[in-house]
């Protein structure tokens, strides 16, 4: 079978479900085209702004596209591509894009109030508290995960650890020439570009080999020292590189795929029962940012509901951007299983992941003339940048969560935990302790948070719209199926964790969180008080 | 056909937005910065009693066409972390 079959299939579903499915959530949930949005009621030339729909969705998507959706679905594929497949289908249409719109919806209904908010007046006090919560313990996942994964990359590919490097230097100069020197931005960004190609170079050259442990310690004092850093030094610069690779590893694997056309050479299904791993509910904790994850609501809940122009919009923007993210999960499987079982095996073993989708890009990249070890290296780099600096926002916006909760402010002293550098290093050391258990026992864990996070707001969103009249089992269906498997997953998770105590205290703490957030469900749906229809 | 090509072109200028991904950060930290500043000098006008708003009624000529915006900002503020969740574009 050739995998071009599969982004067809993926494109034909995901439209089918655009236009019907995604039609009949919008007509079940009121959506008013005539009605003004907080862009125009609340404009305020800042955050509070109209978008045109295209551009919207090219921002929406632009910031809810990561590593997350290529590392999953390589994960996943030790079931078999076919189950993998089938959920980033079925997840995006029924879970994924329906938490992305109904997040987007409400907060758009809610004065473009971030998703806290919205809980805040539908669960009530405890659940915002359990939604910071959430927020955090997710967070930590992500610094372990990432940075586990890209030391993995850098460990198996050298090139790209020189790269990287290189990049950061790079990226500062950039920073410095752009923000203090005002040069302009085309000169700097040509400049920025043409360093970029010469530190690839210079990364296959001087590939720069390191143990695991070695680049695990220099990681994470990357990660504390560039999220106490001002904007302006790294955060900035690096995102903003950090575009250009992104869309030229996208465009060059999407291109790349097109001209190899290869065949699937994994097996479709391998079995139920893979190591210590089930298919249920391992997958579905696997895939999680490729079919549904929490993160989205956050980035719709924050920016996005700001900027919708008109109503009608939500649809495209919300649920139109996580099926894209479907087609990029489809790209990831595809690296997986155009190999045969050995070879994936080997590269997922050697590398884990970034590993296999870096080798699998590399080798689509060849077919219009780029060499295998330079496009490998490339896309290596492109992921670990963008891995890189997710870890630098999430380390930040865990310090903000942290220092949030432990503020007394008007009781006295304030408390040293409030403090940037103290509640950093507490992050980091937390994320970091955890990172050392390896990305195939924390990904699990992650992929679990994720989802709660994601029934966190499917519930916000189920209660509001059952208060208000509406429809609401679309949104509380997949509610209830992500506690089933979120809450099998933690089980298992904390038997197979029982040697370990870091693990061990991540799966029981998620899970007693996620009966709490079972209970919080309960009460809300039990509310009998209504709010008149908004 | 042109309006689809107009799209996809609009699209990839949301996408790829340049001058937001090399700006933004700077821009929503020094609007915060700037509000921070807003505060200490006119926070009497958000009931926080403060000394310093007497003497900060000599910069309201060049602040003062902000200050109604500002308030409408300031009395939005309710969770700093989820303000910045979205502004970091936070999403792994």
């Amino acid at each position: 079978m050739n995998s071009l079959l599969l982004i067809l299939i993926a494109s034909v579903v995901f439209l089918v479900a655009y236009v019907t499915y995604g039609a009949y959530l919008a007509k079940k949930w009121g959506i008013d085209p005539s009605r003004k949005t907080p862009a125009h009621t609340m404009n305020d030339g800042v955050d509070y702004m109209p978008a045109k729909a295209p551009v919207l969705l090219g921002h929406h998507f632009s910031s809810i596209a990561g590593a997350g959706p290529i590392v999953g679905p390589i994960g996943a594929a030790i079931f078999g591509w076919v189950p993998v497949f089938l959920w980033i289908l079925i997840g995006s249409v029924f879970f994924g894009g329906v938490h992305d719109m109904g997040a987007l919806f409400s907060s758009v209904r809610h004065d473009g109030k971030s998703l806290g908010e919205v809980i805040g007046v539908t669960i009530g006090k405890n659940g915002k508290k359990l939604f910071a919560i959430f927020a955090w313990l997710t967070l930590l996942l992500v610094i372990a995960a990432f940075t586990n994964i890209v030391a993995n990359t850098f460990v198996a590919v050298p090139e790209a650890a020189t790269a990287s490097v290189l990049f950061i230097a790079v990226a500062i100069v950039f920073g410095i020439f752009v923000y203090r020197q005002g040069v302009s931005l085309a000169i700097g960004s040509i400049i920025g570009v043409a360093l970029l190609i010469l530190s690839i170079y210079l990364g296959t050259l001087f590939p720069l080999q390191l143990g695991k442990t070695a680049w695990m310690i220099i990681l994470l004092g990357y990660i504390f020292v560039a999220s106490v850093t001002p904007v302006w030094i790294l955060l900035q610069p690096r995102d903003y590189l950090n575009s250009f690779l992104l869309y030229a590893m996208l465009i060059g694997g999407f291109v790349g795929v097109i001209f190899m056309r290869p065949a699937i050479q994994l097996a479709p299904v391998t079995s139920f029962t893979v190591g210590k791993s089930t298919l249920f509910p391992m997958l579905f904790v696997t895939v999680a940012c490729g079919a549904i994850s929490g993160f989205h609501s956050l980035v719709g809940s924050g920016t996005t509901a700001k900027q919708v122009d008109n109503e009608k919009d939500i649809r495209l923007v919300g649920y139109g951007s996580m099926l894209i993210e479907g087609i990029l999960a489809t790209l990831a499987i595809i690296t997986a299983s155009y190999i045969g079982a050995d070879k994936f095996k080997e590269l997922l073993g050697q590398g884990g992941p970034v590993n296999v989708f870096s080798s699998g890009i590399g080798d689509f990249m060849t077919s219009f003339g780029l060499p295998f070890a330079t496009g490998k290296s490339f896309v290596a780099l492109a992921i670990s940048a963008f891995a890189l600096t997710s870890l630098d926002t999430a380390t930040r916006l865990a310090r903000f969560i942290f220092q949030e909760f432990f503020d007394v402010s008007g009781e006295g002293q304030p408390s040293p935990l409030t403090n940037r550098y103290v509640s950093t290093c507490i992050t980091v050391v937390l994320g970091g302790g955890l990172a050392f258990k390896g990305w195939k026992a924390i990904w699990p864990l992650f992929g679990s948070a994720n989802q709660l996070l994601a029934a966190l707001a499917l519930l916000a969103l189920g209660v509001w719209l059952k208060q208000s009249g509406r429809e609401h089992k679309m949104a509380t269906i997949p509610m209830i199926f992500m506690f089933a498997v979120t809450l099998v997953a933690l089980i298992q998770l904390m038997f197979a964790n029982l040697g370990n105590i870091l693990l061990l205290f991540f799966s029981v703490a998620l899970f007693i969180l996620a009966i709490v957030l079972i209970l919080q469900a309960k009460a809300a749906f039990s509310k009998t008080a209504s709010i008149s229809k908004k | 056909m042109k309006e689809i090509l107009e799209n996809i072109r609009l699209f990839f200028v949301g996408a790829l937005d340049m001058q937001g991904k090399a700006h933004g950060h700077i821009e929503n930290e020094a609007s915060d910065t700037m509000d921070q500043f807003m505060l200490l000098c006119f926070g009497d006008l958000l009931g926080i009693d403060l000394p310093t708003t007497y003497y900060a009624l000599e910069l309201l000529p060049y602040l003062g066409e902000d200050l109604v915006k500002w308030n409408m900002r300031m009395s939005d503020k309710k969770s700093i972390w989820e303000e910045k969740a979205g502004k970091l574009d936070i999403d792994p």
